[in-house]
């Protein structure tokens, strides 16, 4: 029944947010990562006859955490306080269930929104690097002899970088973190109303540091779990001179796809208890 | 049906509602009230977005404040005149009778007969956007009765309907209530809310301050202009103009000073007034239907026409004030 009403919900919103600023919205974010790929491209030009991007693996983890990170933002942060604002919260809230179908309804919207729009330009993205001819080599110096771990690791570095390793490493860390990040930003949204795309923005930006760090708080932040997905279905470890736990952690991609599902089942199961405690008046006195 | 035992609510500092204690049986009831009297928290608090500060509520015998299954048994058309812009009055309600729990087909079916029923059947697959006030009105109507709830609970439901639009929303609430059902209505214009017949309930200031029947309540507003008249005139002695309450009307007229002068010649009036920008005449009557008689008489031998003939409220506010003074022992 739940179930029912919160793919009513779903559908709803679905076809009230295919409005052409959305859909604007959501063509800058699919464009942006192979845009900036497309002029990386251009700029590192070797010898006039290759093109090469450095880490595509990286480059593109990191273009699309921040697509990911500005499509949540823009879409579930603000999912309830668009409807206080617009003065049309009370007609969910007077349904059985209502605000939490909606709210979950909406959740799977912004969702829905986020990844697809990532995905486009995921796949746009590795069209473009498939352009581009990979060599890993290019990263020594010229005259350098390779030492056996050095070999391997260009090896390893050969394979990462393909672009169909790199569109399905990427791709489950996309959907993993757009339910992740949502059902935080929903959490925020629901807590600090009207400074919620505020909070959300600054949280954005502190989880980002922390996922960096080689520290045990990044063990908190979703961009670090997200990475190690990314990463170890790439089959990707760091140069030989970079200790690995620098950069990844010893636990498998299962452990990292648990932790992430757990972050995003307390925060959305936060995010419930605050619409089930908290007084949402929309009303104007009469 | 709804029970309110000394419940309170406070926004912060400021005092929602007041000490309210109620016991409501299903039936009619009118909730009138001046502007922030509270009115709309005293629905927020029956439907169970707000939760009492003090105090204890119980609808159909449960708190509505967490059992949300109880939702079901409530239609609610809130005063808030917003809607989703971009989507058709099909579409919204047929996802608020989704969210009601009803499946697609059953959904469907109930949106198109509610939709109906408020006259919205052509242009339900228009866009809300392009729709005139009256037409959100029926709309917000709709998906409150779409899944024909046991109380039907209305903020304001007149507002910014045309007076063909009043007719046939009343018409529709005493169709509703014809169905045993019960209707929980708030307005601030005592007239609208009469035409359903209902119990009246007057708020002010957040206090329950009277409730009965419109008969009741009428001679109350009906002694209130007595005695504010008499003080008018410097009268001391106790208020007694004989055992007939004197009743306003408010007539709007192509020629309002010809009727004044007619009826002054063939009837005894209380008093008659002359609003200043002169487009509205009020007279008192201690026989309303003798003058109304008249007043059809005279329109119809002199070709005036009549645009407005209510029952002249102006006067609600007063009574609200005078009920507020006998609450604190000042009269």
């Amino acid at each position: 029944m739940l179930y029912q009403k919160i793919m009513a919900t779903f559908a709803f919103e679905f076809s009230r947010s295919l409005t052409t600023s959305r859909i604007a919205t959501s063509l800058v974010l699919a464009l942006f990562a192979p845009v900036m790929l497309s002029l990386i491209g251009m700029t590192i030009n070797i010898d006039n006859t290759r093109q090469q991007i450095p880490f595509p693996l990286i480059v593109l983890g990191i273009f699309h955490l921040l697509a990911i990170f500005l499509a949540v933002l823009l879409w579930a942060t603000p999912v309830v306080f668009s409807e206080l604002e617009a003065k049309t919260w009370t007609y969910l809230a007077i349904r059985p269930h209502g605000k939490l179908s909606s709210t979950l309804g909406k959740y799977l919207n912004a969702v829905f929104w986020a990844t697809s729009t990532a995905s486009v330009s995921l796949t746009l993205s590795c069209l473009i690097i498939s352009r581009f001819r990979w060599d890993p080599r290019q990263l020594q110096p010229p005259n350098a002899t390779s030492s056996p771990a050095m070999q391997e690791w260009m090896e390893i570095l050969t394979h990462s970088s393909q672009p169909v390793i790199v569109w399905y490493s990427i791709l489950p860390a996309l959907l993993l973190g757009a339910l992740a990040l949502s059902s935080i930003f929903i959490h925020i949204g629901l807590i600090t109303h009207k400074r919620g795309m505020v909070f959300a923005l600054i949280y954005a930006v502190i989880e980002t540091i922390f996922a960096f760090l080689p520290a045990v708080v990044r063990n908190f932040t979703v961009g670090y779990h997200l990475r190690n997905i990314a990463m170890k279905t790439a089959r990707f470890s760091p140069p030989p001179d970079i200790d690995e736990q620098v950069l990844l952690s010893e636990n498998s991609i299962l452990f990292h796809i648990l932790v992430l599902l757990v972050i995003t089942l307390v925060h959305l199961g936060a995010a419930i208890y605050w619409l089930h405690s908290r007084e949402y008046i929309t009303a104007e006195e009469s | 049906m709804i029970e309110f035992n000394s419940v309170t609510k406070f926004y912060g500092l400021v005092n929602g509602v007041n000490d309210v204690s109620m016991s409501l049986s299903p039936g009619a009831y009118g909730l009138l009230g001046p502007n922030g009297s509270g009115k709309t928290t005293l629905i927020n608090l029956i439907t169970g977005q707000l939760r009492p500060t003090i105090g204890r509520l119980r609808i159909f015998g449960e708190d509505p404040w967490g059992k949300e299954q109880m939702l079901r048994r409530i239609g609610l058309c809130p005063a808030v005149d917003v809607l989703y812009s971009n989507v058709s009055a099909f579409e919204w309600v047929n996802y608020q009778t989704r969210l009601i729990g009803f499946d697609w087909s059953e959904a469907r079916e109930r949106t198109h007969n509610a939709l109906s029923t408020v006259g919205m059947t052509d242009a339900m697959h228009r866009k809300i956007g392009g729709y005139s006030l009256g037409m959100r009105q029926r709309t917000k109507l709709a998906q409150a009765i779409a899944h024909e709830p046991e109380l039907l609970i209305l903020d304001e439901p007149f507002n910014g309907l045309d007076p063909i639009g009043r007719q046939e929303m009343t018409e529709l609430l005493r169709n509703y209530l014809g169905k045993n059902r019960s209707i929980f209505l708030a307005s601030h214009v005592l007239h609208e809310v009469e035409e359903i017949k209902p119990a009246l309930l007057l708020l002010s200031r957040g206090r329950l301050l009277a409730e009965g029947p419109p008969e009741e309540i009428r001679e109350i507003l009906a002694s209130q202009q007595t005695h504010h008249e008499n003080l008018r005139f410097g009268e001391t002695g106790p208020v007694n103009r004989g055992k007939k309450n004197v009743a306003d009307i408010l007539i709007r007229s192509s020629d309002n000073y010809l009727l004044a002068q007619r009826l002054l010649a063939i009837t005894r009036l209380q008093r008659i007034q002359m609003s200043p920008d002169e487009t509205e005449l009020t007279i008192g009557t201690t026989d309303l239907p003798l003058v109304c008689e008249q007043i059809t008489r005279i329109c119809a031998s002199e070709s005036i026409q009549v645009f407005e003939l209510r029952p002249a409220d102006g006067s609600l506010d007063e009574l609200f004030s005078s009920l507020m003074k006998i609450h604190r022992g000042e009269s």
